[in-house]
């Protein structure tokens, strides 16, 4: 199943990832929150970074770098949580992802936007949507609800304990 | 602001379902208390009362076949109530598994009520003695009413005066009419004597009322039929019109009697409809979300204010302090029920069990209005079964055997439950044969459980019990002996983030007591610092705390601690959560109680007690091992909440891991 195609102009906001720009539909954008202190929770694969207190309930939060496959890198005062409302298993979640800084939010037309390239792309295919062009950049607009869904998470969720366990001794 | 969604007839249905089964269980009740005292007046009629509301209420959204079954049960209840008919254990017996039926009837669109045993169930209604008491649905189906042409043909003159409320529950007069005329040759005059000014007149309201004249076969009962789903809406009166062998004086009097029952009816059908509300759980959870919320921007202020040392901010901080936590407390209160519900429902499967097992056995029911989370309260009824099955099946002896031990020929299993603090104390207890130890160990080492030479205390020959797969019965019967019973109440109790406890003595009996918490949303703990992580030990499981120096630590074989003279291994967190960093030179083991027995969980530091609102960690994180839940601290942080079995459970299973995969690491 490829990614749906965009066929209506939408509102999108963009943050960095390292060197690359990613970008997440506005509606499923929930707030941007500053970096709080993050609660690791043991025995979870690393990419799991934790829980934050959002005003009193607690949201899970996930470092989007390592979801890529993208090196580790330091925290910074620019690092920011978009906290995302994704579907998981038809369930409405609210998720803090770890982005490196939050850019602007932009206008991109249909036309803007071209589909995704087959091959040459730092991260699997299946969680981009679309490519959108600024000036010289390219941005990637993710398809947040399938990065989640993924098996990555269906992993930290318990499905292969073994190896939950070999990175967590690691 | 949003309106409210439409009503729609699933929902409708839905609240019928629930009010229902509220009437299924009040019925069962009635009924076993029927079968052991013998048949009051009020108890009859109170079952007549909910069989008639069934009935009519479940024809109104569409439980048709409901509603023709419950018809024929009314009637023979009906036949109590007017003492043709006894209330004999097989009426009983009949209408128990009939109320089964109806259950069945209720879920999903019914397919599930198999309609040859609902049919069986009214054929012995209907042989009971007494005969020619025929259910009346019964016959109009089979026929076009025989009983209809049964009989002379008679006048008979009613009177229809529909109430306020009779359109607005969705009745129709005029296709009342219909059906009334069908029964013989009818005369029907409206009378619009009651008709206000069409200023006045309000559209929902039915003013009209009917006077009919018929000549018909039937009887007064199947006029009466009729009008019996608006019984309660309306007035009728329904008079032999003909001077008969019947004396006018007796008929006048039928019918003030007849007045009279409905009137009260009517006063008993309605409880006072303010006392109490139905409300969504999900309504509640959202309101103790926000109320733990505020408890927790609460406690920021409160350490705000005392770091500021101001003392008018100081007041204002106190003050509502004061006022949050009496709202958490009221708020908390709301979802607390009484536990009675729960515990009355066993009172029908003992009866049954009593009469499949033969063994009479008499349940006492104590501390039924105690009163508990109803998160919790759902999730008991399941274990508490296991348990009650167990005592019958493999407590309570056979009458013989209890004679000849010169105990009473009934046995008796308690039920109690009581509050012990800040836990809920519920015991099933049985004076049966008690626990056979010696049987147990031989079972479990037959099982690979353990060992033959191993050294068992009492105790954990008990948690053999709580193994899967474990029973010592020789033959598996219906009942259990199937194993899966006690494991399924460990699992639960564990999951509630409670205890068990088993006692027992040879030929006294057995008591499993379960200590569980009050609540699902708040707990009581210790907060305890590892590395940089802080979490929360549930007090309920905690039972002391002991210092541990390093070359002590260093010292001792293995991980094993000497605690009051006994050995106690302990999982040193710090390891198995992969924290990096010196290990302080003092390390506190908090000593636990699982169904291992003692175990310590061995930690870096114990910050002190703490009163936390229990957060989940939500889906993402919904198959992680030994957390059970978060909580947000006074300073805005958050803590997880261990769960101290399940993490000595996971910690026993990688040590075995990593054994198996490196022999040479083994200690």
């Amino acid at each position: 199943m490829s990614a749906s195609e965009i066929r209506e102009a939408g509102q999108y906001l963009t943050f960095r990832l390292g060197q690359e720009i990613f970008a997440i539909e506005v509606a499923k954008v929930r707030e941007v929150l500053d970096l709080a202190p993050i609660t690791a929770i043991p025995r979870t694969p690393e990419f799991m970074s934790g829980v934050i207190n959002l005003r009193g309930s607690v949201v899970p939060v996930v470092d989007l770098r390592l979801c890529f496959e993208m090196a580790k890198t330091e925290n910074t005062r620019n690092t920011c949580i978009v906290v995302v409302e994704v579907l998981l298993d038809n369930d409405s979640i609210v998720i803090g992802a770890l982005a490196d800084s939050v850019e602007e939010v932009i206008d991109l037309e249909p036309e803007q936007i071209q589909p995704p390239p087959r091959i040459g792309t730092r991260i699997r295919t299946d969680f981009i949507r679309g490519m959108g062009k600024r000036e010289t950049q390219f941005i990637m607009i993710l398809d947040i609800d399938r990065v989640f869904s993924a098996e990555d998470l269906a992993m930290a969720r318990g499905q292969e304990p073994e190896k939950v366990q070999a990175e967590a001794a690691a | 602001m949003t309106s409210p969604p439409p009503v729609t007839p699933e929902m409708l249905q839905q609240s019928f379902r629930e009010e229902a089964k509220e009437i299924l269980s009040e019925l069962e009740c009635a009924l076993l208390e029927l079968h052991k005292c013998g048949g009051s007046p009020e108890l009859v009629s109170g079952i007549f009362r909910g069989l008639h509301t069934l009935k009519g209420s479940g024809s109104m959204f569409g439980f048709d076949r409901l509603a023709a079954f419950t018809h024929d049960l009314e009637s023979a209840f009906d036949k109590v109530r007017n003492g043709v008919l006894p209330a004999s254990p097989e009426l009983i017996d009949g209408t128990l598994s009939a109320l089964d039926q109806i259950a069945a009837m209720l879920d999903g669109d019914g397919s599930s009520a198999d309609a040859s045993v609902c049919s069986g169930i009214l054929a012995n209604l209907q042989q009971l003695p007494s005969a020619g008491l025929a259910p009346a649905g019964e016959k109009k189906q089979a026929s076009a009413g025989p009983d209809r042409s049964d009989g002379p043909v008679r006048s008979w003159r009613i009177r229809f005066t529909p109430g306020a409320e009779l359109m607005r529950c969705g009745a129709n007069p005029l296709l009342l009419l219909r059906e009334l005329c069908a029964l013989g040759t009818a005369r029907t005059g409206a009378r619009l004597d009651a008709l206000p000014s069409l200023r006045e007149i309000d559209p929902e309201r039915c003013y009209v009322f009917w006077e009919v004249g018929i000549e018909t076969a039937a009887g007064a009962e199947a006029i009466r039929d009729v009008f019996l789903f608006v019984e309660d809406v309306c007035d009728l009166t329904i008079e032999r019109d003909a001077p008969a062998s019947v004396p006018r004086g007796a008929a006048a009097q039928g019918l003030m009697d007849q007045r009279a029952a409905r009137v009260g009816r009517r006063a008993t059908d309605r409880p006072d409809s303010t006392s109490t509300l139905r409300i969504p759980a999900a309504r509640l959870d959202q309101l103790v979300g926000l109320v733990g919320e505020l408890v927790t921007v609460q406690a920021r202020l409160s350490e705000l204010s005392s770091r500021r040392g101001d003392p008018e901010i100081a007041q204002t901080a106190e003050e509502i302090e004061r006022l949050s936590s009496a709202l958490r407390e009221s708020s908390m209160n709301l979802r607390m029920m009484p536990i009675r519900g729960t515990f009355e429902r066993f009172r029908r499967l003992v009866h049954d069990l009593t009469k499949d097992l033969d063994k009479p056995v008499d349940l006492v029911v104590e501390g039924a209005d105690t009163e508990l989370d109803k998160a919790v309260i759902d999730q008991l009824g399941d274990p508490l079964m296991h348990l009650i099955r167990n005592s019958m099946d493999h407590g309570i002896e056979s009458a013989e055997a209890r004679a000849a031990q010169g105990k009473p020929a009934a046995g008796t299993i308690r039920l109690a439950a009581r509050h012990a603090g800040a836990t809920m104390l519920i015991e099933v207890s049985d004076d049966g044969a008690g626990i056979d130890c010696k049987a147990v160990r031989e079972k479990a080492v037959e099982r690979g459980l353990t060992t033959a030479d191993a050294e068992l205390t009492e105790r954990e020959i008990f948690a053999l019990l709580f193994e899967p797969g474990f029973s010592t019965a020789r033959t598996v019967t219906d009942l259990s002996g199937r194993g899966v019973g006690l494991d399924v109440v460990r699992r639960t109790v564990e999951s509630l983030r409670g205890t068990i406890e088993i006692r027992s003595e040879r030929g006294r009996g057995t008591t499993i007591a379960l200590r569980l918490p009050l609540t699902l949303a708040i707990l009581d703990g210790l907060l305890v610092e590892v590395g940089e992580g802080r979490y929360v030990l549930p007090l309920g499981v905690t039972l002391e705390c002991v210092e541990l120096e390093r070359a002590q630590a260093e010292r001792a074989a293995g991980h094993m601690a000497e605690v009051r003279g006994e050995m106690v291994p302990y999982i040193r967190l710090r390891d198995h959560f992969g924290v990096a960093g010196v290990r302080p030179k003092r390390e506190q083991i908090m000593v636990i109680e699982c169904d291992l027995g003692r175990c310590g969980l061995m930690v870096d530091r114990v910050l002190g007690n703490c009163q936390t609102v229990i957060r989940s960690l939500g889906k993402l994180y919904r198959d992680v091992q030994g957390v059970s839940g978060a909580t947000v601290l006074g300073d805005g942080t958050v803590a997880l909440i261990l769960d101290p079995p399940r993490l000595v459970q996971e910690a026993m299973r990688a040590t075995t891991r990593s054994r198996r995969a490196d022999p040479a690491a083994a200690p």
